[in-house]
């Protein structure tokens, strides 16, 4: 497969994912913000909308053209804005671009689906996304990526195209899975409040869960309590939770291996992935589950240039 | 000037009564409601936005995506009409491969002294470095678009060739799509000539210009970009096929072979469909600040590792002065009555012409003969005193440049406007493939002018399209 086309069809798939974890952040924030309104000693109050600024260093930006945090504000930058870098409208108008720019290897009900997402974002301004609704908005970018994934998986033959889009995907997901754990690790530790029999606040577990479709899933395979080590275990080291970093390496390494690749991105992926299958949970959430996640971002990152360097700058 | 009332009408020719092919249709349009219309008018818009099926403007910001306006209203041709065009323009076509063959060797034409020789030694679009070479199969021209208008009944002009990389055939396409979207029951009340299988043929005619020798030929289509203001034709085209769209940066040159990057490394390709200018192909030639060619291209074609569809220097044979002798080319090289006329043209490098052109300047079109997408054009009878005294002064300096011919009553199609159904002028493009055999597909790109008694065409100023019918007779043997 062409270089460029490769490397078009492999970030259309990343900014799709993108948007619907933003999409799924978001989510989080507006449900925080509904269930402790006044704040509490764990999030300072409003600080709620701080969160994705943070995630996606975009607060500078923010406080600069944007000013006092509110959370009107966060949402209109979060979602519409076209020259933040990490908003809804620019990750799908990019989505969009570049699978314009190698349409002709994409089947027509994947460029349609994708184009059918651009258009009505491409003019919705604040005062309409109000109208239709923030959630039911945020909703809607979760089901066009579904939608996306969906149409991908049912209509691409298994060729280089499939295996990069998907790449695209999982290397994206591993990447904002890791981030939002980052950022819920302050209030998911948290013994401030009156928690119950000394498990997490269920509320506070219950959005993050939520967030990343895995409330069912924690259900099925622990007790009823809520603790932080399990969702940590479900989110980090479960191979059967799609929104897990052990699934999202799992599936780069197949994919990898299915591209045949031999370079260091291959390499990279599979002593990531024999990390996470060693790891004790209990242990790493007393030694530093913050300082394992944070070296994890940087993995996935070398990992995402060693797929660059392997196949999208072959001489 | 108006020109509606004195022109032919597709669907009414020159009375009120309706033409045989249009008589389905229009007893079907009549039972519609204006309402109707313009909610389907509304849903195509909506189709081609859905489609993606896009143009990009050239603008200060860089690039606009816009829509070519879309009418939902026919042009219909009747299966008869339809056979004498195309013989016509596989005529032409032949005709002009043979004159470029010829050209680019022996230069037979010129001894012969059909055509002066200063014409084209002298011709900025004539290329003395390909001389003597001869691509596969002798063919120059692959894909041509021969640009028609109609008269009257049985008058049909050509307008212009286009040999060189004539685009709209995804237009032709997506618009019969579109139309089948639209109108359902149309489609099954008539029988409609299908268009779809182009790409198909596209394919086995660029297979068949791979170099000599070659078993299996790699092909790829060569755009400019995703600003081109063609690019969605050019992934259109590279989907249909399912080959690989390429950009100059995505090729290289290595022991006079062209190579694409690929996610494996280099392979090589044997046939390039470019839908670059000839200028840009290769800046070691000619535009050195190109980054839209590949450098050492043109060394690769002239050793024959690598096909262009169309071929290099195909400029010669569409240029606006050489047009005019066309029709001697037919004559010479296939000894044959040419069966499509010229329109009458002037040429202003002789005197007689000159003076005529310079008196009745009001009545005639002018065409600068290295223009091209009627910019460098002058529509007398539309023109203001000061664009005419401008053209006149131009003319006088270099009257070589220039022909002139006159202001032809195009026909008119009935057309979906603001105030309903209304006439509106029209020309045809049919597409030419030339490979193992000369094809054209049976309809083409119509292309309308939407202002009222307007005579350009062209979407760049206004224009639009409409898809093009050609109706199988009623008594023929149905398709199956």
């Amino acid at each position: 497969m062409l270089s460029r086309a490769a490397d078009n069809i492999y970030w259309m798939a990343r900014y799709v994912e993108r948007a619907e974890n933003i999409a799924r952040l978001l989510d989080v924030v507006l449900r925080n913000d509904m269930l402790f309104p006044v704040g509490d000693a764990c999030t300072a109050g409003r600080d709620h909308w701080r969160a994705p600024l943070l995630m996606t260093g975009t607060l500078d930006d923010f406080n600069q053209r944007y000013g006092e945090l509110s959370s009107g504000r966060v949402t209109a930058y979060m979602i519409l804005d076209k020259d933040n870098p990490a908003s809804i409208k620019t990750a799908i108008g990019r989505a969009r671009e570049n699978a314009r720019a190698t349409r002709y290897i994409l089947t027509t009900d994947l460029w349609e689906s994708l184009n059918q997402t651009w258009l009505p974002l491409s003019n919705l301004d604040y005062p309409a996304l109000k109208k239709q609704g923030v959630e039911e908005t945020l909703e809607w970018v979760r089901d066009r990526s579904h939608l996306f994934r969906g149409t991908l998986y049912s209509s691409m033959r298994r060729g280089d195209g499939f295996y990069f889009a998907r790449l695209g995907n999982f290397v994206e997901r591993a990447d904002n899975t890791a981030r939002l754990l980052l950022a819920m690790i302050p209030s998911l530790t948290c013994r401030d409040l009156g928690v119950l029999g000394g498990g997490v606040d269920f509320y506070r577990a219950g959005v993050l869960l939520h967030a990343l479709s895995a409330f069912k899933g924690y259900r099925e395979i622990f007790s009823s309590r809520m603790e932080t080590v399990s969702i940590m275990e479900l989110l980090v080291s479960r191979p059967d939770m799609p929104q897990s970093l052990m699934f999202c390496l799992n599936e780069i390494v197949t994919l990898l291996d299915r591209l045949n690749s031999r370079g260091q991105a291959r390499e990279n992926a599979r002593h990531l992935r024999y990390r996470l299958e060693t790891v004790n949970i209990p242990d790493l959430m007393r030694i530093g589950m913050v300082g394992f996640l944070e070296a994890f971002a940087r993995e996935i990152a070398a990992i995402a240039n060693g797929i660059q360097s392997d196949f999208m700058l072959t001489p | 000037m108006g020109g509606s009332n004195a022109s032919f009408d597709e669907m009414h020719g020159r009375g009120s009564k309706i033409r045989p092919s249009y008589q389905e249709y229009a007893k079907w349009l009549h039972s519609l409601s204006v309402e109707t219309l313009e909610q389907r008018n509304k849903q195509a818009d909506l189709i081609f936005r859905r489609l993606g099926i896009t143009f990009n403007v050239y603008g200060a910001d860089g690039g606009v995506e816009r829509l070519i306006p879309f009418d939902v209203v026919p042009r219909i041709l009747s299966r008869s009409e339809w056979d004498f065009l195309a013989r016509g323009v596989r005529q032409r076509v032949t005709a002009l491969n043979a004159f470029l063959r010829d050209i680019y060797n022996g230069q037979e034409i010129l001894r012969a002294g059909i055509l002066p020789e200063e014409m084209v030694l002298s011709n900025s679009a004539f290329i003395p470095e390909l001389l003597g070479l001869t691509p596969a199969r002798g063919i120059y021209a692959h894909v041509s678009g021969i640009d028609l208008v109609r008269v009257d009944e049985e008058t049909f002009y050509v307008l212009e060739d286009n040999v060189r990389v004539p685009s709209g055939v995804s237009y032709m396409l997506e618009n019969r799509q579109v139309m089948m979207r639209l109108f359902p029951d149309l489609f099954s009340r008539m029988r409609v000539a299908p268009v779809s299988h182009y790409p198909e043929l596209l394919l086995q005619t660029l297979r068949s210009a791979a170099p000599r020798g070659v078993q299996s030929p790699r092909v790829v289509v060569l755009t400019p970009g995703q600003f081109n203001s063609a690019y969605f034709e050019h992934a259109f085209l590279a989907q249909e096929m399912g080959i690989d769209l390429v950009e100059g940066q995505d090729l290289f040159v290595e022991d006079g072979k062209v190579y694409m990057r690929t996610t494996k490394g280099p392979r090589q390709v044997d046939v390039i469909y470019r839908r670059v200018d000839d200028e840009f192909i290769d800046p070691l030639v000619f535009k050195s600040g190109s980054l839209l060619g590949v450098p050492g291209l043109l060394t690769a074609y002239r050793l024959g590792t690598v096909s262009f569809c169309n071929g290099l220097g195909n400029g010669i044979a569409d240029d606006k002065a050489i047009y005019a002798y066309v029709p001697e080319f037919i004559r010479f090289y296939l000894g044959e009555k040419p069966i499509l006329k010229n329109a009458p043209t002037y040429q202003l490098r002789n005197r007689k012409d000159r003076d005529f052109v310079l008196k009745n300047l009001k009545e005639l079109v002018v065409k600068e003969v290295h223009g091209s997408g009627g910019y460098g054009m002058l529509v007398g009878p539309a023109a203001t005193q000061k664009e005419l005294e401008t053209f006149r002064d131009k003319i006088k300096a270099r009257p070589e440049n220039f022909i002139a011919q006159p202001t032809l009553a195009l026909s008119t199609c009935p057309t979906f406007v603001a105030q309903g159904i209304a006439p509106r002028h029209v020309d045809l493009r049919p597409y030419v493939l030339c490979g193992e055999r000369v094809e054209v597909v049976p309809g083409g790109l119509t292309r309308v002018a939407l202002t009222e008694g307007s005579l350009v065409v062209n979407s760049s100023q206004g224009g639009g399209t409409k898809d093009t019918w050609i109706l199988e007779d009623d008594h023929a043997q149905p398709g199956c």
